[in-house]
């Protein structure tokens, strides 16, 4: 007997976007908005919602129509006293500013200069396992992935290795403090005043006496005779918490919940060889990317799929919808790192590839497109490959799970799972 | 409401006026360097309320304390979830309503995102003195009618038999519109303003309504045209702003940009307040200048229309912020008729309140230093030059007097009017954003 299909309907309630089904499961509300809604008018959250790939592409591409900043980028501002990150590149849009600052630090996360923190990823990979490869089982959430990057960025930017715990306890206060919710705000702020307090004399110090370390780096980097100001590196240190750390943390948890969860076939593949944990980091990427959304504003009218979007109106980017689009990849809903469809390799900011494949779109494309995209590749390889190197016969401690989930909207942070437990042999 | 669109303007698609501000030609924007709180969620985190709040069943049903807390805590509230600037001070939101070169309405039409939608004649002097003189021979006799109406029984509802009845008998009669058709249009008409709601199901049903009532309303208009009568169909359609004769879209764009809340709501928060408040409701019945005292009251303690939006023309410097253009504003009337600052015990309903004066509710102050309070009708004043002998009563007036007339009828007509035996009336939306009010009124009477 064969059970009908349930094709979604065009109706969409809007208040579906702010209910926990829709934080853990976006996908079937993306299917709608794709198939009956390629401009979806949220009258609810006063936004405009795009959700096909090549849309979502288009967007990302035109930087003339699409503003990321929310204000005009050439106001007198002054940003931060107020804010968890403080002053910081992304407030500025898609002005010259972020263009000076932006090319100021990203090359410190490319090519040599990221090779050159190489075997530092490796070393501290191995403390983590260090902790609990004795156990049989790990907690990979909490005592592994949570670990690695936070740890990665405190070696990166040369701060002493024994202040690297409180380092972790201020990044989590920081994160937690991101969310709309009000009751986490305070201890965010405090973390952010702490670790400025911490780290204002090592910026005087080590603008004075540079070392090898990214702080350093950063201090001292100059684009065009321009260096960033003290506030302007705290800033940054800040973004490369959220942006460098709680990202790759999660990366790291979901590509081992789709070998065990959603994959398990796979998972063999992966641990027989071991270059596959890039095209499983990639999948991920496009499967169920850690940040699903990205904002902008439109600077003019855009007309698009017979609809026009106003002008300074707020658009909502669902990478995430784009990333299952069936115009853009076959057989979007189904989780496979041998993909033939998908550019498997290193992401670039144009979003087009050589091997004439699409890229997903997990990182975004242009003028935003993330910095970190090598380092957090290769950061999560390297993490997931020493510890699948270390464990034999890894497998899920628990059948059933309750599978990824974005936070809800009181909390800050990016899409995981809650826990995730895994046995292995050693 | 700028309603009829003048020549010198481009009109967006989809009804949003385009380039009509002028261009800064000299530098950068002329505030100081100010601190802006930009990124989406961040420092915007606040202790005492979550944005989920504005938009949840707590606030459909009883939105005071939650606007309260927006209002002692956040005058102007970046409300992230639902990208919207809150407005709650009486003094902050009464600036936006006045402030029209830098803050813009939007038509309901814009909200339907209608290409060529038609024009709104609401503003249009010849309909506004027709209006007039309907309301002033109609209203008290419309509102006896059905008060007789409802003396026959002994009970009945004064939400739906009496405040809903009657804002609609007066639509229907005032267009003219035929008895068999009453049902027809009550319907359509709902449908089209329910639409304008955040629902989008609710939009493409208010979409349909439309088409339909421009269909229905084609052989009535062609009739009308013909030979024209009192009715305000009548009046419309001989109209022709900027030398163009008037559409039957025109006509249904201006039935949609009517109020429906002014006069349902209003009439149905008054006689709720009055029977939640025996005290009141004695003073409110023992004359006519009292009654009126009474709806004014109604309007600031329970606004049908919790909240108006304006939007942004240009980036401008606000109650310690930077304001985004093209940024919504919410300004709380809910929030800015209860502050503690402008009135004395402002959750409580007094209906010879000694702290607000008895003019337009323009969210204004007399010379003397009595606030209005804020109602419908907000905003700037009239695009009519204020000669009062030489133009109608703006259309708050009439809606107030009207109001007034009605419930003075059912005073003469009906006594000893209390809630019905175990009734809880309650005051509520039907979602989030729509019309506050109470939707059953169950009460007894006899007949006088």
């Amino acid at each position: 007997m064969s059970e009908a299909i349930k094709t979604p309907g065009a109706e969409i309630d809007p208040r579906v976007f702010d209910t926990p089904e829709f934080q853990k499961n976006p996908f079937p509300i993306y299917q709608q908005l794709r198939d009956h809604h390629p401009i979806y008018h949220d009258r609810f959250h006063n936004r405009w919602i795009i959700s096909r790939y090549w849309d979502v592409d288009g967007a990302f591409q035109d930087n003339e129509s699409y503003d990321r900043a929310v204000y005009k980028p050439d106001g007198p501002y002054e940003f931060g006293s107020r804010h968890i990150f403080g002053p910081n590149i992304l407030e500025y849009g898609n002005s010259g500013e972020h263009r000076r600052l932006r090319n100021i630090v990203a090359g410190q996360f490319v090519g040599q200069k990221l090779q050159d923190f190489m075997p530092m990823i490796h070393q501290i990979s191995d403390e983590v396992i260090d902790k609990f490869i004795d156990d049989g089982e790990v907690e990979i959430v909490k005592q592994f992935a949570s670990q690695v990057p936070i740890r990665v960025i405190s070696n990166m930017l040369g701060l002493p290795r024994e202040d690297e715990d409180t380092f972790v306890e201020w990044y989590q206060a920081l994160i937690a403090g991101l969310g709309f919710g009000g009751e986490h705000l305070a201890a965010g702020m405090e973390a952010r005043n702490d670790m400025w307090g911490y780290i204002d004399p090592l910026i005087t110090e080590r603008s004075k006496n540079p070392g090898e370390d990214l702080l350093s780096r950063i201090c001292v980097a100059e684009m065009d005779g321009s260096r960033m100001t003290p506030d302007e590196v705290k800033g940054f240190v800040a973004l490369l918490l959220a942006a460098g750390g709680d990202t790759t943390e999660k990366a790291i948890a979901n590509m081992w919940y789709h070998l065990m969860y959603t994959r398990p076939d796979q998972l063999q593949d992966v641990i027989d060889n071991e270059d596959m944990w890039e095209n499983t980091f990639t999948e991920m990427m496009r499967y169920d990317p850690v940040v699903h959304a990205q904002f902008r504003h439109t600077t003019r009218e855009i007309e698009i799929h017979g609809d026009v979007i106003p002008e300074r109106a707020g658009v909502i980017l669902y990478l995430g919808a784009g990333n299952r689009d069936e115009r853009a990849f076959k057989d979007p809903d189904t989780f496979d790192i041998h993909r033939d469809d998908l550019h498997m390799g290193k992401e670039n900011r144009s979003g087009r590839y050589k091997d004439g494949k699409n890229g997903h779109l997990g990182f975004g494309i242009g003028q935003h497109f993330c910095m970190g995209y090598a380092m957090a590749r290769q950061e999560s390889a390297i993490a997931c490959s020493k510890l699948a190197a270390r464990i034999k016969n890894p497998r899920p401690k628990f059948a059933e799970h309750e599978g990824i989930s974005s936070p809800s909207i009181d909390s800050g942070g990016f899409r995981t799972p809650e826990e995730l437990w895994m046995t292995f042999d050693t | 409401m700028a309603s009829v669109i003048k020549e010198d303007q481009v009109v967006g698609r989809n009804g949003v006026v385009i380039s009509k501000r002028p261009q800064r030609s000299d530098g950068p924007p002329k505030y100081r360097t100010y601190e802006v709180y930009q990124r989406e969620r961040v420092g915007e985190s606040t202790e005492k309320i979550k944005p989920g709040q504005l938009i949840s069943e707590d606030y459909r049903l009883d939105p005071y304390p939650i606007v309260a807390v927006l209002r002692e805590h956040y005058p102007c509230y970046r409300d992230w979830l639902s990208n919207s600037y809150w407005i709650s001070e009486y003094n902050d939101v009464t600036s936006i309503f006045t402030d029209d070169a830098n803050f813009e309405t939007r038509p309901k039409t814009w909200i339907y995102g209608l290409e060529n939608p038609g024009r709104n004649l609401n503003d249009e002097l010849p309909l506004l003195e027709a209006e007039e003189i309907f309301v002033d021979t109609q209203a008290e006799e419309i509102a006896s009618s059905i008060a007789s109406g409802l003396a026959q029984n002994g009970h009945g509802d004064l939400a739906t038999g009496f405040a809903a009845r009657f804002a609609m008998d007066l639509l229907l009669k005032s267009l003219d519109i035929p008895d068999k058709d009453a049902g027809q249009f009550t319907s359509l008409f709902w449908r089209m303003q329910r639409g304008t709601s955040w629902n989008p199901a609710l939009r493409e049903d208010g979409i349909k309504a439309m088409d339909e009532l421009t269909h229905y309303l084609e052989p009535i208009v062609g009739l009308r045209k013909k030979e024209p009568g009192e009715d305000l169909i009548s009046v419309m359609v001989q109209l022709a702003p900027d030398n163009n004769p008037v559409t039957v879209r025109d006509i249904v764009v201006t039935l949609l940009e009517r109020d429906h809340e002014t006069l349902h709501g209003a009439l149905a928060n008054l006689w709720f307040l009055l029977l939640t408040h025996p005290g009141e409701h004695e003073k409110a019945i023992s004359d006519r200048r009292l009654m009126k005292l009474a709806y004014l009251e109604t309007l600031r303690h329970s606004t049908p229309v919790l909240s108006a939006h304006r939007f942004a023309i240009d980036e401008v410097e606000r109650f310690g912020r930077l304001i985004p253009e093209g940024a919504q504003l919410v300004c709380s009337a809910a929030a800015a008729n209860r502050d503690p600052k402008i009135f004395n015990e402002p959750d409580r309903f007094i209906v010879d309140r000694r702290d607000m004066c008895q003019r337009e509710s323009r969210g204004q102050y007399r010379a003397d230093g009595l606030a209005t309070g804020i109602a419908f009708g907000l905003g700037k004043p009239s695009i009519h030059p204020a000669i009062p002998e030489d133009r109608p009563r703006s259309r708050y007036a009439l809606t107030r007097d009207t109001a007034v007339a009605a419930s003075q009828a059912l005073v003469s007509h009906l006594d000893n009017i209390q809630l019905a035996k175990g009734a809880s009336p309650h005051l509520s939306a039907l979602t989030v954003g729509e019309m506050h009010t109470c939707w059953k009124l169950p009460v007894t009477y006899s007949k006088k």
